[in-house]
């Protein structure tokens, strides 16, 4: 088809080059007017052919440092400069299979796994009505507000969302299963409904020494928009199974169910994920907030697990290319004394303060809050620099967003090593 | 033809942000759509794909100009109140996570009016001295 109309224009060209001469001025006009709408014709017919399959991409890129010697969990970061934290590369494929549905696979390489490509996302879409879809495959779980673009730094005005909240949201970031989305109007208020339901699309990680895996997730988000204003509400349960065996979680079972205390339950455990959420965007100032909280439903049994209440704030303003921001996180965890009733079991088991399955339990424990001061700086329409600089704090006699063993017997032991970390960041964030 | 002029007083607030001069800017629909009038916030309800109705409930379909273009950026910024870059990271976020896709882009006023005389749930933007009665303008923004 386009052949077709690529000889015909060609053609048309000879004879108007051919019958140059003998037309009138008014005529030539016209000649030229018909000949540029015949060109667009065929440019728009080659690019529908084109648009049916989208290529999409994003890419953070740069350097990060901690002064403190102890790791940072979610990202490695010690007292070194370090480029693999902040590194992520995302390839999206969207091909059109006809006018109601399509093909979609994401492909995400992260620094901090040396950039394997994994399937972040694979999933075919079709609209059963223009305002409900349907997809399934491998889905993002909307865990919280900004799960769906965890990784797009393009998408938000910080170097990454609050890792108070978001860590928490960490082993949970794709699903195999299905969700359908419906978008719907009450006057000028927009809102978008999406419900879901899958198992994990990572089967058996390792997280703490244990492995894991959510066998059945059903997850639930709205999202409505008012001008300015977005506000969320997100809610998931996660049927978690676990594999005790060799660890210090196991070992701290096997104390508890010798002394009588009852067993830990984890086969089945629902640990249950509530996030409320606002932000305000006039194109000027942004402020965006968000508290979150993560509960277990496993009684009977030993109460080991944290309850985490989690919420940070943020406000930006926008002055030309340039952005600054602050943000403010927490994280606390409110049923230390649920541990604290275990941990007494196991002294009356004589096993020293400094037993694994001692300090495993205490490790559950996080207090930490955060605040970070940034700029940003659009370098172009797809391109953004970032500094940011964050200062971490914790209550004393908990490790926070911090890992290390030896760090953690360091505040049993009195030595506290964490107080006032300062991390420091720059990033490059585009789109194309 | 029905022409509801609307000044938006955010003009001149945007003009230092917009390093180029335009003309006025019409929004157009198909001669047949029965649409005569639409606000500013319908609109940029509409381009940011937050619904694809019209305010009467009838399907809206919006046309976009080419990316880069400066009639795109100054409907944007008065629209939407967002500038190019803030349109990308607005779009990153639907098309990354599969909830939205941009509108349909096209090169110029010419194949925007062509567009609509053929699609009576069409809208698009155009620059007011190319307006003629294939389209029908129910915004202007000067």
């Amino acid at each position: 088809m386009a052949i077709n109309r690529l000889s015909r224009w060609i053609a048309f060209s000879y004879l108007l080059v051919f019958s140059l001469p003998s037309v009138a001025s008014g005529d030539l006009e016209e000649l030229v007017e018909d000949l540029e709408y015949e060109l667009e014709e065929l440019l728009d017919q080659i690019e529908d052919k084109n648009k049916r399959f989208k290529i999409n991409g994003f890419l953070s890129a740069g350097a990060a440092y901690s002064d403190s010697s102890v790791p940072i969990e979610s990202t490695d970061l010690r007292d070194e400069v370090n480029f693999a934290p902040e590194g992520v590369l995302g390839l999206q494929m969207e091909f059109k299979l006809n006018h109601n549905s399509k093909v979609v696979t994401q492909l995400v390489g992260r620094g901090k796994t040396d950039f394997d490509i994994g399937a972040e996302w694979g999933y075919f879409a079709y609209n059963i009505t223009p305002a409900l879809t349907f997809r399934a495959g491998r889905v993002r779980i909307p865990l919280f507000l900004l799960s769906d673009y965890l990784e797009v730094g393009y998408a938000y005005p910080w170097v990454r969302p609050a890792a108070e909240v978001y860590d928490l949201a960490e082993l949970f970031s794709s699903q195999d299963g299905m969700d359908l989305l419906y978008n719907f109007s009450v006057g000028s208020v927009d809102s978008q409904v999406q419900v879901g339901a899958g198992t994990l699309a990572r089967t058996s990680p390792q997280y703490g020494g244990l492995t894991f895996k959510a066998t059945d997730m059903l997850t639930a988000a709205i999202m409505t928009n008012y001008k300015a204003w977005t506000l969320n509400a997100n809610f998931a349960v996660v049927d978690f199974v676990a594999d005790l065996t060799g660890t210090d979680l196991g070992d701290v079972n096997d104390i508890l169910v010798a002394n009588n205390a009852g067993e830990i339950k984890f086969n089945h455990l629902d640990i249950l994920y509530y996030s409320l959420g606002a932000a305000y965007d006039n194109g000027t100032w942004i402020v965006q907030t968000e508290a979150i909280n993560t509960s277990y439903e496993n009684r009977p049994g030993p109460q080991i697990f944290p309850i985490q209440r989690a919420h940070y704030i943020s406000i930006a303003r926008r002055f030309n290319r340039v952005t600054p921001y602050l943000l403010y996180a927490k994280n606390r965890t409110v049923n230390a004394h649920e541990r604290r009733e275990a941990d007494a079991i196991l002294e009356q088991a004589g096993l020293s303060s400094l037993s694994p399955a001692r300090v495993i339990l205490g490790l559950l424990d996080h207090t930490q809050t955060s605040w970070a001061l940034g700029l940003n700086y659009s370098l172009s329409p797809k391109a953004i620099v970032k500094f940011e600089w964050k200062l971490i704090g914790r209550t004393k006699g908990t490790v926070g967003e911090f890992e290390d063993f030896a760090a953690f017997t360091s505040i049993l032991t009195g030595e506290d090593v964490l107080d006032g970390t300062n991390v420091y960041n720059l990033v490059f964030d585009i789109v194309f | 033809m029905t022409n509801k002029t609307h000044s938006l007083a955010i003009a001149s607030l945007f003009a230092v942000a917009t390093s180029f001069s335009f003309a006025d800017i019409a929004v157009v629909v198909h001669p047949d759509n029965a649409v005569t009038t639409i606000t500013d916030s319908d609109l940029s309800r509409i381009f940011l794909g937050k619904t694809d109705s019209f305010p009467d409930k009838s399907k809206a379909t919006p046309i976009d100009q080419k990316e880069g273009s400066p009639l795109r950026d100054a409907f944007y910024i008065m629209v939407t109140k967002k500038d190019a870059a803030q349109l990308n990271s607005y779009w990153s976020r639907l098309i990354f996570t599969g909830k939205g896709t941009p509108p349909k882009m096209v090169r110029n006023d010419r194949k925007v009016k062509s567009l609509i005389s053929k699609n009576t749930d069409h809208i698009g933007y155009i620059d007011t001295a190319n307006v003629d009665d294939s389209v029908k303008v129910i915004f202007t923004i000067k």
